[in-house]
């Protein structure tokens, strides 16, 4: 069944109130807060403004990476709007208040008073800030596609902090985060490009419908009768697998 | 019926306190089992250990100052620890099982100090990690000592990590509470450890936050209130597990641990603001110890060694460095006398002028060459040798410290205060001083091939274009080595070691006078020398003009002229 606009628009009442926001003030609080100590401080230069932005991206992927959660996914996984779409939902509606926080942070960084206008690259601190929310959520949609689906965030946001002390340690030559005027600049970019890239595709992979990840084998692509294996069956019998199986599973025992 | 007699009654035990201890103990041990065998907690301690690794490996080991990286690193546990222990505290909630666990006998106060007495488990961890990396250290001929005090401040930011994680988990019971709390806390960390900066003038409110690093400056002249400022962590770490408690109807006990940490909390806080004694000023430190260095010189040959106390095995290393340099030099023109004086130069002291502290150090006089209180080891060797040596080819060449002054010393913000920094770019003495250095070891060699590889002038420049240049990064003789060489120079000084050693010692010396002459420029030492590669015989044309300038990387103007 073709996706329409009017479909995802649809779907942005029920989801809005299901999207955890609790983490996006304070993220968001806390990122203007650096940003602004950093453009008060008469020593700070670029660099350091730079530095600043890169910990408010940080702060505001942590709090975009409770996006994808969803406590009711083993309800919501019978629906007939596709996965995929319900999350790009989610995402936009979760990318409108990251962009204006970003914006805001954007907005007291310039300012401040730099040498040159350049020393202020807006456009691919921006695509940084693009790469590192999409790699979290594509971590997020990793974690749920194979565990639990009210644990991506806490274990993106987890992974997002391990990864981002992981590239300080890395050589110099290969590490990501470089600054105006040194050799690597653009390629460094080029590589952010690509990082986006690849965890756009892999969050689109993750978001497409079990149902659709697999080969249909017969009329219906599973089900009773077809001589496929069934994992687990709700309570009015129609088959259930996948992520929803293992949560089926996971409620019906208690675990302490 | 026996009667019961005073021998045969026994005291009547609080059974409730005895099985309320007694189920926190087991459980405790269930839950700091699985925190131990928890993804976070174990990736957080092998990238701690990984930063403890990473950020000494190329230093040698200097305990006064590995103590406090253990505990920088340690911060990386402590954050995983906290995201750790605030899931396990929010599992019932996560798994909806709050209504079923109600129903047990254990009542939430329990579970909540069970949850946090398993942080003892990391804890441990931490501990064993800080003492493997020490044992690490310790095998690799170490100078000074580590402070016992700041050893245990890395478990102790481990426990308090865990311990908020607990109590965030009782009065914010929401999973996306901790992530936002750990970056909030690690920016806010760095940002008041930068923004203070490493003055101890003025700067004493800094300590209230959990981790405070050196910042660069030596630890020597460092007062660093390491005791209070672990007790200081000890009672935060005891208030937070109460605040966690208090969470559940409270109890006398909570209520008297909670007033006592509170207590202990505000007398070592307050401690650790007090003001500086002015016996304690850095200046009168750097005076005192560079005072007590200067007795106790060792003297070999006709070089005198003046290490600073602690720092006495490094003078086999450093003489190791320069005999090299002064075997390959003429009799006539070894430096002497020469002193090699280690100094808090290239240490930052001149930062804390900027805060009321000290000014800058003494300069260096003609016959010395100052090495820091780092030395370079495994891959970060051959810088260190390199930089020591070209301190003293570069007396031995005839370049004074005096107006070396590079760009790397203007202060951010400082526009057209008209610096003045020399470069002997273009001569061919820094040819000669280069070579002196790279030769005198295969280190040293690597290390200028790989720098000029990495830096360009690998070929000779057109007329007209800029001349390349190159900068050694962290000089081990500041500020001499902070000087631009030129970029073609240390090509041709590249070219030159290929050759025999022996034979290029004996040009250098039978044309000596000529090429430590000023004047003579690098293609007149490539004809000298015997060096392969075209000599296009570019000019100086851009440090021979007095009202040249450049802009530094800071916007600063400074003004570039020729070595005299």
């Amino acid at each position: 069944m073709p996706v329409t606009p009017r479909q995802a628009l649809r779907l942005v009442r029920p989801l809005a109130p299901a999207i955890s926001w609790a983490p996006i003030a304070p993220a968001g609080g806390l990122a203007l807060l650096l940003v602004w100590l950093r453009a008060q401080d008469a020593y700070s230069g670029p660099e350091e403004l730079i530095v600043a932005l890169r910990a408010a991206a940080i702060l505001l992927a942590a709090a975009a990476a409770f996006a994808l959660d969803d406590a009711a996914a083993g309800t919501t996984a019978s629906t007939p709007s596709p996965l995929l779409l319900r999350r790009t939902v989610r995402v936009a509606l979760v990318a409108l208040p990251t962009t204006a926080l970003w914006a805001g942070a954007l907005w007291l960084a310039a300012r401040k008073p730099l040498p040159e206008p350049s020393s202020l690259p807006v456009a691919l601190l921006s695509l940084e800030l693009a790469t590192i929310i999409m790699i979290t959520l594509a971590l997020a949609a990793a974690v749920i596609r194979w565990g639990d689906s009210n644990s991506g965030g806490l274990a993106a946001s987890s992974a997002l902090l391990g990864l981002t002390v992981l590239t300080w340690l890395i050589p110099e030559g290969v590490r990501p985060w470089v600054y105006p005027g040194e050799p690597q600049w653009a390629a460094a970019h080029r590589w952010w490009a690509v990082a986006l890239i690849a965890s756009l595709a892999w969050f689109v992979w993750a978001g497409l419908d079990p149902r659709r990840r697999r080969r249909p084998q017969g009329p219906a692509g599973g089900g009773l009768g077809t001589g496929r294996r069934t994992r687990q069956t709700t309570g009015s019998g129609a088959p259930v697998q996948g992520p929803a199986c293992r949560e089926a599973r996971r409620r019906a025992h208690f675990r302490p | 019926m026996t009667a019961a007699t005073p021998d045969t009654v026994r005291p009547v035990r609080r059974h409730g306190g005895l099985r309320a201890a007694a189920r926190v103990r087991v459980l405790a041990r269930i839950e700091g089992r699985r925190l131990l065998a928890r993804p976070t907690v174990l990736a957080g301690a092998g990238l701690s250990l990984l930063t403890m690794v990473t950020l000494t490996r190329t230093t040698a080991p200097v305990l006064n100052r590995d103590d406090t990286t253990a505990s920088a690193a340690l911060l990386v546990l402590a954050a995983a620890t906290l995201l750790a222990t605030n899931a396990a505290a929010l599992r019932s909630r996560r798994r909806a099982t709050d209504e079923l666990l109600a129903s047990m006998p254990t009542p939430p106060r329990v579970r909540t100090l069970a949850s946090l007495c398993s942080v003892a488990g990391v804890v441990a961890l931490a501990g064993l990690l800080g003492g493997a990396f020490l044992l690490w250290r310790l095998a690799a001929d170490p100078v000074t000592a580590p402070d016992p005090f700041e050893l245990l401040t890395g478990p102790a930011l481990v426990a308090l990590g865990g311990c908020l994680g607990v109590a965030l988990a009782r009065w914010a019971p929401s999973v996306t509470v901790a992530p936002v709390v750990v970056v909030g806390l690690a920016a806010l960390e760095f940002s008041v450890n930068l923004l203070i900066g490493g003055s101890e003038y003025g700067g004493r409110v800094k300590w209230l936050a959990p981790f405070v690093g050196q910042h660069g400056v030596a630890r020597e002249l460092l007062i660093r209130p390491t005791g209070w400022h672990l007790a200081y962590l000890v009672a935060l770490v005891a208030v937070l597990g109460c605040v966690a408690l208090l969470r559940h109807p409270a109890t006398r006990p909570t209520i008297a641990t909670a007033g006592a940490a509170v207590l202990v909390l505000l007398l070592a806080g307050g401690a650790q603001l007090r003001p500086l004694d002015p016996a304690q000023d850095p200046n009168a430190l750097a005076a005192e110890l560079t005072a007590a260095a200067a007795q106790d010189c060792e003297q070999r040959d006709d070089v005198t060694y003046c290490a600073l106390p602690g720092y006495e095995p490094w003078v086999d290393r450093w003489a190791a460095t320069v005999e090299p340099v002064l075997a390959r030099l003429p009799e006539r023109a070894r430096p002497r006398p020469l002193t090699v004086r280690q100094d808090f130069l290239g240490t930052r002291l001149e930062s804390l002028a900027d805060h009321g502290g000290p000014g800058t150090a003494a300069e260096p006089t003609h016959s010395e060459v100052r090495p820091g209180l780092w030395r370079g080891r495994n891959a970060g060797e051959g810088a260190y040798q390199f930089g020591l040596a070209l301190g003293v080819a570069a007396l031995a060449v005839g370049l004074s410290p005096d107006g070396a002054l590079s760009p790397a010393d203007a202060l951010p913000g400082q526009v057209g205060e008209g610096l003045q920094a020399c470069t002997p770019a273009g001569q061919a003495r820094s040819v000669v001083a280069l070579w002196l250095a790279g030769q005198t070891s295969e280190r040293s060699a690597e290390y200028l091939r790989n720098e000029v590889e990495r830096q360009g002038g690998t070929t000779a420049p057109a007329i007209g274009t800029p001349a390349p240049e190159i900068y050694f990064a962290r000089p081990a003789a500041h500020p001499i080595g902070a000087l631009n060489f030129g970029g073609w120079e240390a090509a041709v000084a590249v070219q030159l070691l290929r050759q025999a050693p022996d034979h290029i010692a004996g040009l250098v010396d039978r044309h000596w006078d000529t090429l430590s002459d000023p004047a003579t420029t690098t293609d007149e030492a490539l004809a000298l020398l015997g060096a392969d590669g075209p000599a296009p015989g570019r000019p100086p044309a851009d440090v021979s003009d007095p009202s040249s300038t450049e802009a530094g990387s800071s916007g600063t103007d400074w003004r570039l002229v020729a070595c005299p």
